[in-house]
């Protein structure tokens, strides 16, 4: 529970676009009918920085962003079910540095595509409902953690198939889990937001064990010592509706919900008194028009810049860098009227891609002066 | 005069010459009035040599009277036939060792007799006297008016398959079981002769399936008219013997009265108390019938049952089938529930069930026999169809009915086959009623495919009522009766009564294997996939109690308190997971728990001073609310103190002491 003291209060940005950067449309790529639910690139490997994976329908696309906006289609999965819907796609690592790319939707079954030899390496089986967004450690990035409908966070060593942790019980969310994100430095953090409107951070230092083992385990998955995390580091209820994308900053998090903005607030935790804290909302980063849940806004590898869609099918691309908040530019073309559901920003920022409801992508690159 | 000797008597017929042609013509009447019912009696007599209850039942005093040494050399007796219209002796007859002559039971002395002859005969008026002084006794018997004006006579006991007698006995139940090892005896060597080899019997395997079509009989189809031929073909060899099952039926059976419609077959003509001597006959008729499926079990068994079975199937066979049919309905809609104590054949008549339908009437009756014997010994069903009566019995009688003839006999009817295949093998048991439905199922493979299903409906109907009666183990003993072969009547029911349990137990056990193989199986709280090792595998992996995490959440939990200082949080944190798995939970468990905490701890007590000032403010603490005594507070700064092993030797001892004295002392 938060409590905004008097002089605390968070300042809000302007709607003024700066325009210190301005993009343009380079390339739109229209694939299927069905909406794509996410867009990624791949941060983990320096390789393929330019490749993207997108997620929708039941339908999993790889695509290398080539120069001249020019966009090439490298593979594309299908999973044979055509009731599946992948809503969120993420990339990891084998330890031989191997790509895979995770995938999960509807089903619950979260996909780990060995895209070397265009083979499923691993379909991890546990969540008792669809899967909202997988995540990787970019520290380890055998390990993905994935938000569920089940109100339940797992996490996973992709390599070996092992359902670590279950971060879920009597501390756990009381609705779905819709958006996690590790810490960026502290190996054993992360933070789940949900539906029950509060944000959570875990921490699994206690059972960093298990996680070790989980990569030397060659008996059967299934009899892994799964354990069961029940209470958070912190809660906080920043929000007053559904939160759909928390992202970390720092220390601090990014953390959106349906009231049309992002807020970054900082989690006050009290050492050795986990549950106990303050969350200090420090900034707020309007959005018009973005009141429908399930829209994820994505950062840059160096976090200077957040790009989100809306409704109508504009971006908006904010400053993170400057207080009070400074819009950079806001993103729209006449033909983009469709909801975008999540926005990827290439490694240092020069291209923007938005996945669309109409099954649509779109590629902005910036205009270099 | 002619003299016509018979075994133990001399006829003397004596006629007066002087006697016109009228006379004749009447003395040839008046003559009839004497002849006696000699195949009834001799078939009594003959019974009464296997079964002595059969002169006991009804001459009670004959036997005492047996007891008596006869005090007459010989026993001879004179009777006097006379016409009562000109008080002629129209026939006279020496008897011997005092047996009477309408009935050639043999009584105890003169003075039994002429009471069994003024009982029994009661036709007849007798005089005793003694014509002389060294002559014998004589007896002159002349027909009372009252049976001539009425015409008793001429509905006597002359013809036993015009009239069949129903007899009623009480004490049914004491001489059947008194007749036990008789019969077995000789039930098994009649039984034993019948040829098996041409039945198709399942194996025990098979058998022990529900719903198997290969068990039991082979595939007749019977027909109910059919089957009722045959019953009444094989009635005679049963006929002469026995009978009566009816009678006996009578007593518990609210059917009995339909039974004793059934005329057509007249089996019951005679009164037999016991069942025995109807045995072998059915024994022999089983024989002729020769293609029912009659397992070495079911012979065996129903030599047990003996005097019940034996006689069952005559009387379901006698029975029309209409009335049977009556009666099962009726009986059907008794409560199972009943059966516990009644022998009636209100539950028997259930079991008729489905199969009632089709035929088979016999089935109450038979059912009603088997119900009493089912209660001696455990039924073990193969007998199908009637399985419908929850009682265990039920199927038990049903089996012995229908073991006799019917299985010769392919009805179309399912029920009827069933009843009549599935050879006594009596043990009734409530559990009958599945394997009944199998049993049908099996036992008539010809049987059109719709009878079929119906029968097993019925069956499936009848089943479910009884389950809750059913006694948990028996169900498989209905099918595994069938197949013990050449099981010995006197085998140990407990030997079977286990088997049947096996196999019932095997029969789950396959199909709860089916069962787990038959899907993906997860784990409850992972939700990860079961390999199928681990589904087949006995563990349970969902109770176990996860120490780490308990600890983990202890540990946290006091961390979370404030103003307190880290090492009493760690020896609050040690104390608490001791006690944890420790489970110390009363308060005599506490000296206990205090030593052994500190002979766990030793090394952290010792090392850390901090750690023992604890210990010890808890101890103090302890002793306060009077959980430990000062002894025990004593020996736990001793086992400090000492080093391991002698400590540990003291602590056992004192352990021991310690925890006998739980009152509080006060430390000098």
């Amino acid at each position: 529970m938060s409590k905004i003291t008097l002089g605390n209060e968070s300042i809000v940005g302007s709607l003024t676009p700066s325009n210190k950067k301005s993009y343009k449309v380079t390339n739109r790529i229209q694939e299927g009918k069905k909406p794509l639910y996410a867009v990624v690139f791949n941060f983990l490997d320096a390789r393929f920085f330019d490749v993207f994976v997108t997620a929708g329908g039941n339908r999993i696309t790889l695509y290398n962003c080539l120069g001249d906006g020019a966009i090439s289609a490298l593979q594309s999965y299908a999973d044979e079910d055509k009731e599946e819907s992948f809503y969120t796609v993420s990339w990891a690592c084998g330890v031989n540095g191997n790509p895979y790319v995770a995938a999960g939707g509807v089903k619950g079954i979260i996909r780990v595509i060995d895209v070397n030899s265009e083979t499923i390496h691993k379909s991890l089986v546990g969540h008792g409902d669809s899967v909202n967004e997988i995540r990787t450690q970019p520290l380890k990035p055998q390990l993905v953690i994935t938000a569920s409908k089940d109100e339940s966070v797992r996490l996973w060593n992709v390599e070996t198939g092992i359902c670590i942790l279950i971060f879920a019980g009597a501390g756990g969310h009381r609705y779905e889990v819709l958006s996690v994100d590790f810490h960026p430095s502290d190996i054993y953090r992360f933070a789940s937001c949900g539906m029950d409107t509060t944000i959570k951070i875990w921490s699994m230092k206690e059972f960093w064990t298990y996680v070790e083992k989980s990569f030397t385990w060659t008996d059967d998955p299934s009899k892994f010592p799964t354990k069961f995390v029940q209470f958070p580091v912190f809660t906080a209820s920043v929000h007053t509706n559904y939160v759909d994308c928390n992202r970390w900053f720092g220390d601090f998090i990014l953390s959106k919900s349906v009231d049309n903005e992002i807020l970054l607030w900082e989690p006050q935790l009290k050492e050795n008194s986990p549950g106990e804290g303050a969350s200090d909302v420090l900034l707020r980063y309007p959005v018009p028009m973005c009141d429908i849940w399930f829209i994820k806004f994505s950062c840059d590898l160096h976090l200077s810049s957040v790009a989100i869609g809306n409704q109508d099918g504009k971006i908006y691309v904010w400053d993170l860098k400057s207080c009070p908040p400074v819009l950079i530019t806001k993103l729209s073309h006449n033909q983009s009227k469709m909801v975008i559901r999540q926005t990827a920003m290439s490694v240092d920022g020069s291209t923007i891609l938005a996945c669309c409801e109409d099954g649509t992508i779109w590629r902005w690159d910036v205009i270099t002066k | 005069m002619a003299r016509k000797s018979i075994r133990g008597k001399e006829v003397v017929v004596v006629s007066d010459n002087d006697d016109d042609d009228d006379v004749d013509v009447d003395v040839d009447e008046n003559i009839v009035k004497y002849i006696k019912p000699v195949s009834v009696y001799k078939g009594l007599e003959t019974r009464s040599r296997y079964n002595p209850y059969f002169l006991r039942r009804s001459l009670k005093y004959i036997i005492k009277a047996k007891k008596k040494k006869r005090s007459n050399s010989s026993g001879k007796i004179r009777f006097n036939y006379r016409d009562v219209s000109n008080k002629k002796t129209l026939k006279a007859e020496v008897v011997e060792r005092f047996s009477c002559p309408f009935c050639l039971i043999s009584c105890g002395g003169h003075e039994g007799l002429q009471l069994h002859l003024k009982s029994s005969h009661d036709a007849f008026k007798f005089d005793f006297y003694r014509a002389e002084e060294d002559h014998g006794p004589e007896v002159d018997v002349s027909v009372k008016s009252d049976t001539l004006k009425y015409g008793v006579l001429k509905n006597d006991v002359g013809n036993p398959q015009l009239s069949p007698l129903t007899f009623c006995s009480k004490h049914r139940n004491q001489r059947i079981q008194r007749d036990d090892s008789n019969n077995v005896k000789q039930l098994n060597v009649l039984l034993m002769e019948l040829d098996l080899g041409d039945l198709p019997r399942g194996t025990e395997n098979d058998s022990t399936h529900v719903n198997d079509d290969n068990v039991l009989s082979p595939p007749r189809a019977h027909s109910s008219e059919q089957t009722s031929d045959i019953l009444t073909t094989t009635q005679p060899a049963i006929g002469e013997s026995s009978d009566p099952k009816v009678p006996h039926l009578n007593d518990d059976n609210v059917s009995s009265p339909p039974r004793a419609h059934s005329s057509e077959k007249n089996v019951s003509t005679r009164v037999h108390d016991d069942d025995d001597v109807s045995s072998p006959p059915r024994a022999h008729s089983l024989e002729k019938n020769e293609s029912t499926r009659v397992n070495d079990d079911d012979n065996n068994e129903s030599t047990h049952v003996n005097d019940e079975n034996v006689t069952s199937p005559p009387r379901t066979r006698s029975s029309k089938k209409n009335e049977s049919t009556h009666v099962n309905d009726g009986n059907v809609s008794l409560p199972p529930r009943t059966r516990s104590s009644k022998k009636t054949s209100d539950i028997l008549t259930k079991t008729q069930p489905a199969i009632a339908e089709s035929s088979e009437p016999k089935v109450p009756r038979v059912s009603r026999r088997k119900q009493l014997y089912a209660k001696r010994y455990k039924a073990r069903g193969t007998q199908p169809a009637i399985a419908e009566s929850s009682e265990p019995k039920v199927p038990h009688v049903n089996d012995d009915n229908v073991s006799s003839p019917p299985k010769a006999h392919s009805s179309e009817k399912a029920s009827g086959v069933l009843t009549t295949t599935q050879p006594a093998i009596a043990e009734s048991s409530e559990p009958k009623v599945p394997h009944v439905n199998d049993d049908n199922v099996s036992s008539t493979p010809r049987a059109h495919s719709s009878r079929k299903n119906k029968s097993t409906r019925k069956n499936d109907d009848n089943v479910s009522s009884p389950p809750k009666t059913r006694s948990s183990k028996k169900t498989s003993d209905i099918k595994t009766t069938s197949q013990p072969a050449k099981a010995e009547p006197s085998e140990p029911k407990v030997t079977r009564a286990s088997r049947r349990k096996e196999l019932y137990a095997e029969r789950c056990e396959a199909k709860r294997l089916e069962c787990l193989k038959s899907r993906q199986f997860y784990h409850s709280q992972t939700m990860q996939p079961m390999t199928l090792e681990q589904v087949m595998s006995n563990e349970d992996s969902e109770n176990e109690t996860d120490d780490y995490a308990l600890d983990l959440n202890e540990r946290l939990r006091l961390e979370r308190l404030v103003g307190v200082s880290k090492e009493e949080k760690r020896y609050m944190y040690l104390w608490n997971i001791f006690v944890r798995k420790q489970r110390v939970i009363a308060d005599g468990h506490v000296p206990w728990a205090c030593e052994e905490f500190a002979k766990l701890h030793k090394e952290e007590m010792k090392n850390s001073s901090s750690f023992d000032w604890w210990w010890r403010m808890f101890r103090i603490k302890l002793w306060n609310h009077g959980l430990i005594c000062a002894n025990t507070f004593h020996k736990c700064t001793t086992i400090l103190l000492c080093n391991s092993d002698e400590a540990g030797q003291s602590t056992s001892g004192s352990a021991a002491n310690a925890n006998k004295q739980h009152s509080m002392e006060v430390d000098e």
